[in-house]
């Protein structure tokens, strides 16, 4: 990035105004740490957004409201019922990065190997934006495509909205890397809900394995009101890989990256019930 | 000196340097760079292979704050090598400064030197060139076709010392050695084995860059601040090629922030060099991390073969190893690191039958150059894995198999004299060995007894316990040199100026220590200079884990000389014979226990006071053996058969390094050792696309591991006496590398039945064997 200049704002109105003005070559940041990666070389004023109040995390009816520039160390250091998103953060790249990341940051500009929009897309998170009015879009929508598109100039991402796990219902998380700070080559997530010993409600998400982090709509089907366990697992995901796109990263053939999905889909649905099931 | 009776020597002192590293000091090449220096940027060829057919530097050369650009045709064609090795080098004179032909991408088109990174980036970008492609050569077996492409088709390609070269086929050298009868061996054996093994591209991956400046001072003399191992051997390659006398060159080494090998090779001199002579203003280059993984050097790949033979008693009948190296675009030590594989592993096991076949081919790819382990890495992976394969098949356990075999005090090879580093080796006998000791104490730490079969392991995640043996050498004997001045100071310290080259093991401070305990001084009375071809002595520099072992005695000798000086001083003070005295607690005292002068006396006495003369020496010694350090390792691993994926679970090195002189120095370049293998075996690899064209040459997806992938590691100091040592040392920092990459090998064979004979020993890999049943095609990699 070949940033000319740098804007502190302090208040949400004032960015958005500043970013309004300065059109294309307005880049929020926050904390920056994927600006490595942007190949963008024309000359941007850096408008920080980390000032605006918008950090922290709230637990209201059931939802968490995290701020846009939450950590991700806050993330991993929140402690609360219903909390999952710890899980997440504690894998998420290395100690000094966790510092500087945020939630935002994370989920507005995708990779790959994206960690959070994966989580998000396995909670049904709701992404909050804040334009000339607020609006509010799932998780799969927003991640349907590289989120800036839903963007219009002087919008912001403010929120991200979480439900919190509720008794019957299991979430886990797992990447696939070399190394603790290599970027994932397969990343899963599973939210699962239990009524009378069947499937209520499930959902399934995958990346880096993949072009773009997405959801396993035919797992799902496959396991809805099923009575789960290790058996069913398998068979739905053996069932349902073939509507994703495999890519292998990182020197992993595309073959490779498929049968990885599989194996940690099913590790992470063991999890998920398991947890459910109250263990 | 009893060898339990030291007071400086086998104690963990303070790092001499430590303090100013801590702090941050100013201490690396990158610290002094002067304001005004011109910064050096390098167009390099997007071609494997190819011949520039016009280059138009005029964009470049008049672009406003460029100084220069030099390319073939304004430069001395003048064919060298880029090893920093003796001369006559072993390694073939077929690199140029610049050359109008591109041998892989990352090649040298040409260099500017401007004012600023961005103008020279810039400048690199007008610079307007058209190249004629060439077909490119991207494997051993396609280098040794009939009819391949021919990488070094220029006349001036020729190898300096009397040694098969063969550029018109590719080969950049050949060894070939038989001691007994092979086939006979074979033919004796109960069981045989005969293998293939692949050894694939690494990187040394230190944390400084390959980085050098230069200036020229009033008397037109080119001064060098560069991040190297081999002074001496830079001054004496930059004068030939830039056709200019040694004496108009100085070269200064400053901290190195790490080398392994890699800076065992003139990379940039030549052309900050040829900058400075070119714009007479200080000039900087320091390599990306793109660059240090393409232009820098890397391990040699090989392609090796083994056979080996033995009795159902475990009585080995038969060795025979040929290893293909691939040198890439250069020979750059191509002769001795493939010389290596075979001298510094035959000799590891006792064999009537021994047959050595060692080649290094020329490729389109990266260069091989120096890298820990030397040869002796590549060629541990197919002896110690191919050990647990003839173990298995007479029926034997692994580590009893090794123990009866492996060579032993008073022993001797014939494959020492047999295989040196580029021409005859040296007749040696074992003098000191406690790979016995390091068997068993390994063993135990990693619980070798609760080892069980794979096949009673059951479980998606399996363990398994895997070993290997090594050996390495303490410098290259009757070759290299090094030496050391000493001298005394009003204060009773001493300057020790040494030609030895401190890349960041602590050397510096181990050669002190060995100073301060020859002379009865403590460490802090040792003022370490090293290393500036103007100031200190000649020594061949860092390599060949020769700086212990051999310039250590340089700086014992010296320290020997300069004490003499001592006492003679002080028996003209105390007015006795110097037999009378002995020096002690940095003071020359009566034996009898009735006068005594302190060091500081003693040098203010023979500065000012009567027959002043300065009291110091000069030292340079060569080495006639070259003992080797013993080590056994072992590791457990478990892999997770779903996956493939494989995890370090513990890993123990027991190694015998003769005396360690700074035992946690020594521990230090164990587990540094063993931390760089593990990488390589599991996680580091070259990825090229069909082009030739590196694809990972950065840290995002090259893979290192960082303290927090650290498994539990052991080390174990198994200390014996090399008695032509200095202080019974002999050295350690190569050995541990050469362990990870078969023990790991023969663990996974251990928890799951899977053989690997190509590395890294990657998830998938693992996964494809696992489906296999336990073994997959062997395949040429990268």
């Amino acid at each position: 990035m070949n940033y000319i200049d740098f804007k502190s704002p302090t208040q949400l109105d004032e960015a958005r105004t500043l970013l309004k003005e300065l059109g294309e070559s307005a880049m929020p940041v926050a904390g920056s740490t994927l600006h490595v990666f942007l190949r963008d070389e024309s000359p941007k004023v850096a408008v920080d957004i980390a000032r605006l109040g918008l950090s922290g995390i709230r637990l209201v009816d059931g939802i968490f409201h995290i701020g846009a520039t939450t950590t991700v160390t806050a993330l991993h250091e929140h402690d609360q019922p219903g909390w999952v998103l710890d899980r997440v953060a504690s894998e998420f790249v290395t100690q000094p990065i966790r510092n500087m990341a945020t939630i935002g940051g994370s989920s507005v500009r995708v990779f790959p190997w994206s960690d959070l929009p994966v989580a998000l897309l396995a909670l049904n998170a709701a992404m909050v934006i804040t334009g000339d009015e607020e609006r509010t879009l799932d998780a799969e929508t927003f991640f349907a495509s590289q989120p800036f598109h839903h963007f219009a100039l002087g919008d912001l991402l403010t929120s991200v909205r979480v439900p919190a796990l509720t008794a019957g219902q299991g979430f886990a998380y797992l990447k696939d890397r070399r190394t603790s700070t290599d970027f994932s080559r397969c990343t899963v997530a599973a939210w699962l809900s239990l009524e009378d010993g069947k499937i209520a409600g499930v959902r399934v998400a995958v990346g880096a394995a993949v072009p773009m982090p997405c959801r396993m709509p035919d797992v799902e089907q496959a396991l809805m009101g099923a009575r789960p366990g290790p058996k069913k697992f398998e068979e739905a995901v053996q069932a349902g890989l073939d509507t994703a796109r495999w890519k292998g990263l990182h020197g992993i053939s595309d073959e490779y990256a498929r049968h990885l999905a599989s194996i940690l889909i099913v590790d992470v649905l063991n999890r998920a019930h398991q947890e459910a099931k109250g263990e | 000196m009893s060898k339990r009776n030291f007071n400086v020597v086998n104690k963990p002192l303070r790092k001499i340097d430590a303090m100013s590293l801590a702090l941050g000091k100013p201490s690396y090449v990158g610290d002094f760079k002067p304001a005004d220096a011109l910064i050096i940027k390098m167009l390099t060829s997007p071609h494997a292979h190819a011949r520039i057919t016009s280059i138009d530097i005029s964009g470049a050369e008049t672009m406003p704050g460029v100084h220069a650009v030099l390319y073939y045709g304004n430069v001395p064609r003048i064919a060298h090598t880029t090893a920093g090795q003796g001369y006559p080098e072993p390694s073939p004179y077929d690199t140029f400064m610049f050359d109008s032909k591109m041998r892989f991408v990352g090649d040298r088109v040409a260099a500017v030197a401007a004012e600023t990174t961005k103008i020279a980036e810039a400048a690199l970008k007008a610079i307007k060139v058209e190249y004629e492609v060439l077909q490119p050569v991207l494997r051993i077996q396609d280098a040794m076709k009939d009819g391949a492409p021919v990488i070094h088709d220029e006349p001036e390609a020729r190898a300096v010392i009397p040694v098969p070269y063969e550029p018109k086929k590719n080969m950049a050298a050949k060894v070939d050695m038989e001691i007994g009868d092979l086939e006979k061996g074979l033919a004796e054996a109960d069981e045989t084995i005969d293998f293939q093994y692949y050894n694939h591209y690494a990187q040394h991956c230190p944390i400084e860059p390959h980085v050098s400046m230069a200036w020229v001072d009033r008397e037109d003399r080119i001064i060098i601040t560069t991040s190297t191992q081999v002074p001496f051997h830079c001054r004496r390659i930059v004068a030939q090629t830039l056709d200019i006398p040694v004496r108009q060159i100085r070269v200064i080494k400053p901290r190195i922030g790490g080398g392994f090998g890699a800076k065992q090779e003139i990379v940039l001199e030549d052309v900050v060099a040829m900058m400075a002579l070119r714009t007479k203003r200080p000039v900087y280059w320091e390599y990306t991390r793109a660059e240090e993984f393409i232009s820098s050097r890397t391990r040699h790949p090989m392609l090796m073969r083994l056979r080996l033979g033995a009795k159902k008693d475990g009585t080995i009948t038969a060795m025979g190893l040929d290893c293909t190296s691939n040198t890439g675009w250069n020979g750059s030590q191509g002769l001795t690191v493939v010389c290596n594989s075979g001298s510094k592993m035959l000799p590891l096991y006792r064999c009537d039958n021994i047959h050595f076949l060692g080649m290094a081919v020329y490729t389109n790819l990266p260069a091989g150059g120096a890298y820990r382990g030397y040869g002796a890495t590549q060629s541990a992976f197919a002896f110690e894995s191919a050990m647990d394969e003839l173990a298995d098949k007479i029926g034997m356990d692994p580590l009893q198999f090794r123990a009866m075999n492996h060579i032993k005090s008073g022993d001797t090879s014939p494959v020492f004299r047999a295989l040196g580093e580029g021409r005859e080796g040296v007749d040696q006998a074992i003098t000191s060995c406690e790979l016995a000791r390091c068997i068993k104490a390994g063993a135990k730490e990693i619980g070798w007894k609760k080892r069980k079969p794979h096949t009673s392991k059951k479980g998606r995640y399996r363990r398994g316990i895997g070993m290997a043996c090594l050996m390495q050498g303490s410098a290259i004997p009757e070759i290299d040199m090094g030496a050391a001045t000493l001298k005394m100071n009003e204060d009773g310290s001493f300057n020790l100026l040494m030609g030895a080259t401190d890349l960041g093991t602590g050397s510096d401070t181990v050669l002190a220590q060995i100073t301060a305990e020859q002379l009865g001084t403590t460490l802090d009375k040792i003022i370490v200079y090293s290393s500036d071809t103007d100031m200190t002595p000649f020594d061949v520099g860092a390599y060949a884990s020769s700086t212990t072992y051999l310039s250590g005695q340089a700086v014992q000798n010296v320290a020997l000389k300069v004490s003499k000086q001592i006492l003679k001083v002080g028996a003209d003070m105390l007015d006795c014979k110097a037999s009378e005295l002995k020096i002690k607690d940095s003071k020359v005292v009566r034996k009898q226990g009735d006068g005594e002068v302190t060091f500081s006396e003693i040098a203010l006495y023979s500065m000012y006071s009567a027959n002043q003369f300065q009291i110091g020496d000069i030292s340079s010694k060569i080495v006639h053996h070259s003992p080797p350090p013993f080590a056994a390792h072992f590791v457990e691993v478990e892999v997770d058969t779903y996956t493939g994926h494989v995890r370090v679970v513990k890993y123990v090195a027991a190694a015998d390094c003769g005396t360690p002189i700074h035992p946690r120095l020594a521990e230090g370049q164990v587990e540094g050792a063993v931390m760089n293998g593990i990488c390589y075996a599991l996680t580091e690899e070259y990825l090229f696309n069909d082009k030739g064209r590196m694809l990972n040459a950065n840290f995002g997806d090259y893979k290192l591991y960082t303290l927090s992938d650290l498994p539990e590691m052991k080390t174990i100091l198994v200390p014996s006496y090399e008695k032509t040592g200095p202080y019974g040392a002999k050295s350690v920092a190569e050995i541990g590398i050469n362990g990870p990459l078969p023990a790991i090998a023969n663990a996974i064979h251990n928890a799951c039945g899977v053989r690997l004979r190509t590395g890294p020993f990657t998830a998938e890999k693992v996964w494809r064997a696992l489906q296999a049943g336990g073994e997959i095609p062997f395949e040429e990699g990268h």
